[in-house]
């Protein structure tokens, strides 16, 4: 193998995800296109590429919260205290626009909050519906899709058509096949690339042309491809959780340092962000529309009712790639997950299989206690 | 002969038990300070090994646990103090299903099956509170030597409630129940069962059954042990020397480690 190339691919996507914001206004500068950010989960990226503007994923930044503070509250989770503060603090002049949609209050929260503090951005939301299963949500959601789309081709200056939206979709689409690719290779060979690499390249496919990514992503697939994959030793750990933010990397490396290896996850920074393709059968506002309500992972942001439920979801994944335990990562102040953890904590023990919730938080925490308790955890597993 | 060694380096204490291959302990040493450190940690190494008449030559495998395992420079493995202090207890009294130790930063309940293993824990998650750290700001602000804590908290009839969750907030309580005039006596009490009410609460998030030992220096103190008793509505063993059970299980660890290798 070629270390230097797989070396070289990952310095990319670091650099792309170091500072990510500033990365943006260099970007910006020099590719003369507008950039608009949209908020964790739901929204359609491809309507904003089709736009012809760059799409990137809002993240969470390492900064101390500050200037935040005087538009949060203390109790909010943390991406939404540090998106606000950042904002307060004019980091995200940068973004011609930002689109929220509802996956949670502080995510309604937070778009009315920064519509106040950066006047000169705009802030649009897309009001998917939460209840998946009553009438005429399908027109609901075709409705919602098409008043964003007007509003995006205001912020862009020309319309976006049926042909680019479809494009669009196919560009996302291979996209989503090469991180699911590399996902299998992890999933193999989960030495191969380490978690916190895995989420660096998930990242950085949030935060730059998914033209450029996918041509990366080519590259490193071959060159791991050409690895002989090692016997894993040490516990197999599914992780679950982080339902609209990435963990910090300390986390993961704590886990990984354990005498553990993480062989599949179910983080939106990760296998949630490109498990599902959008199914171009028919109009593409439609066929978006679809992937939302029928085909996404289930998760505690909408009511779906039918169907399986996240926590047989992951019980499910964890059979299937035969981990020996589950590590849930809980944001602290993050009201879905923590609602709906007393029904995964249920469905595990009743499949026998053993986990740790460890919470997290936007601010340093002390790592050493949570490297005793998952490590502890790894002991008990025998 | 070879001997097994475990060490705890905790946040106030660090402790070395040596064990000799039948596994019978040969000495031990409990060295307190204000930091414990590395050499805090080789103090209480080098003394236990005095006291056996052992030197580090003679020493077949150590096993570091505890907090500041991973921050001493000797040792050939670390495992974590849950899984030591369920070791040593269950060594000490075979069939234990609940450990609680109270140390000086830190409290877990383990919950052990049948067969001795661990099946499930809790720890105090970013809060000293309930911890030796609590008996000591009290005691300070009582003004009353550490160690008599346990048995005046037993002389009162009426506990003060003691609300506050925070070590420091509950210290400006007592403080403010001190100047109304409350018994001193009333006080302590108050405070053990703020203690009790605490480790209920972590009790609870693992369960408990019987036998139930209590292990860490918060163990020396009858008045915590009795108020978790009541509370708890079983009994509670001590072992004899409850500040070592984390070292005494590193060192059976060390002795399998040593028994693996003469195997090979």
């Amino acid at each position: 193998m070629s270390e230097s190339n797989v070396s070289d691919i990952m310095n990319r996507f670091r650099a792309v995800v170091d500072t990510p914001y500033e990365k943006l206004s260099t970007w910006k500068e020099a590719n003369g296109k507008k950039v608009v950010a949209c908020s964790p989960m739901h929204f359609p990226e491809e309507l904003i590429h089709a736009a012809g503007m760059l799409p990137v994923v809002l993240q969470e930044t390492g900064e101390a919260v500050t200037a935040g503070f005087s538009h949060v509250y203390p109790f909010f989770c943390g991406i939404t205290r540090n998106i606000i503060d950042i904002a307060a603090k004019g980091e995200l002049n940068v973004l011609d626009g930002v689109v929220y949609t509802d996956i949670c209050i502080q995510n309604r929260n937070a778009a009315c909050t920064l519509r106040q503090i950066m006047p000169t951005v705009y802030v649009g939301y897309l009001q998917l519906p939460t209840s998946l299963t009553r009438e005429g949500v399908m027109q609901d959601t075709i409705r919602e899709l098409e008043k964003t789309r007007a509003s995006l081709e205001e912020l862009a200056g020309h319309k976006i058509d049926d042909r680019s939206l479809e494009q669009s979709i196919l560009v996302y689409n291979k996209n989503r096949s090469l991180l699911r690719r590399l996902h299998e290779l992890r999933r193999g060979s989960p030495r191969l690339l380490g978690f916190r690499d895995m989420q660096v390249v998930v990242k950085s496919s949030m935060l730059m042309p998914k033209e450029e990514h996918s041509g990366l992503i080519e590259s490193l697939v071959a060159q791991l491809e050409k690895v002989t994959p090692s016997p894993l030793e040490g516990k197999r750990l599914f992780i679950s959780g982080h339902l609209c933010q990435s963990p910090k990397a300390d986390i993961l490396d704590v886990v990984e340092g354990v005498g553990a290896a993480i062989v599949d996850d179910d983080l939106y920074t990760g296998y949630r962000y490109y498990a599902v393709d959008v199914e171009l059968d028919g109009d593409p506002i439609e066929c978006l529309a679809r992937r939302y309500l029928n085909k996404s992972i289930p998760i505690p942001t909408r009511s779906d009712i039918t169907g399986i439920r996240w926590e047989e979801y992951i019980v499910q994944r964890v059979n299937d790639i035969g981990a020996h335990g589950v590590v849930v990562l809980i944001a602290k102040y993050c009201e879905p997950h923590i609602f709906h953890y007393p029904f995964i904590k249920q469905a595990l023990a009743r499949a026998g299989i053993p986990h740790i919730m460890v919470e997290t938080e936007h601010e340093v925490v002390s790592l050493e206690a949570v490297r005793t308790r998952l490590q502890a955890f790894v002991e008990m597993l025998g | 002969m070879n001997v097994a060694v475990g060490v705890d380096i905790g946040s106030l204490t660090a402790k070395s038990v040596v064990l000799d291959s039948d596994c019978r302990v040969a000495s031990y040493k409990v060295i307190q300070g204000k930091i414990v450190d590395e050499a805090a940690a080789v103090a209480s190494l080098q003394q236990a090994l005095a006291a056996a008449r052992m030197t580090r030559a003679e020493v077949g495998f150590l096993v570091t646990t505890g907090y500041g395992r991973n921050m001493v420079s000797f040792g050939e493995k670390n495992i974590t103090e849950i899984s030591c202090h369920a070791r040593g207890a269950q060594f000490l009294f075979p069939g234990v299903r609940t450990v609680i130790d109270i140390g000086g930063q830190d409290s877990k309940v383990i919950a052990l099956n049948g067969g001795g293993s661990v099946v499930n824990f809790a720890m105090n998650d970013k809060c000293a509170a309930g911890t030796g750290r609590f008996l000591e700001v009290m005691a300070h602000a009582l003004e009353v030597p550490l160690d008599e804590m346990g048995m005046l908290s037993l002389k009162s009839e009426d506990p003060a409630l003691i609300s506050s969750i925070c070590t420091v907030f509950a210290e400006s309580e007592v403080i403010s129940l001190t100047a109304q005039g409350r018994s001193r006596l009333d006080i302590i009490a108050g405070i053990h069962e703020s203690i009790a009410r605490r480790m209920h609460s972590l009790v609870n998030q693992v369960g408990v059954s019987s036998p139930v030992v209590m292990s860490g220096g918060v163990a020396k103190n009858a008045g915590v042990v009795r108020t978790l008793e009541r509370l708890l509505k079983t009994e509670i063993i001590l072992p004899p020397e409850p500040q070592i059970v984390g070292a005494l299980g590193a060192a059976l660890f060390a002795v399998e480690e040593l028994k693996k290798n003469v195997e090979v």
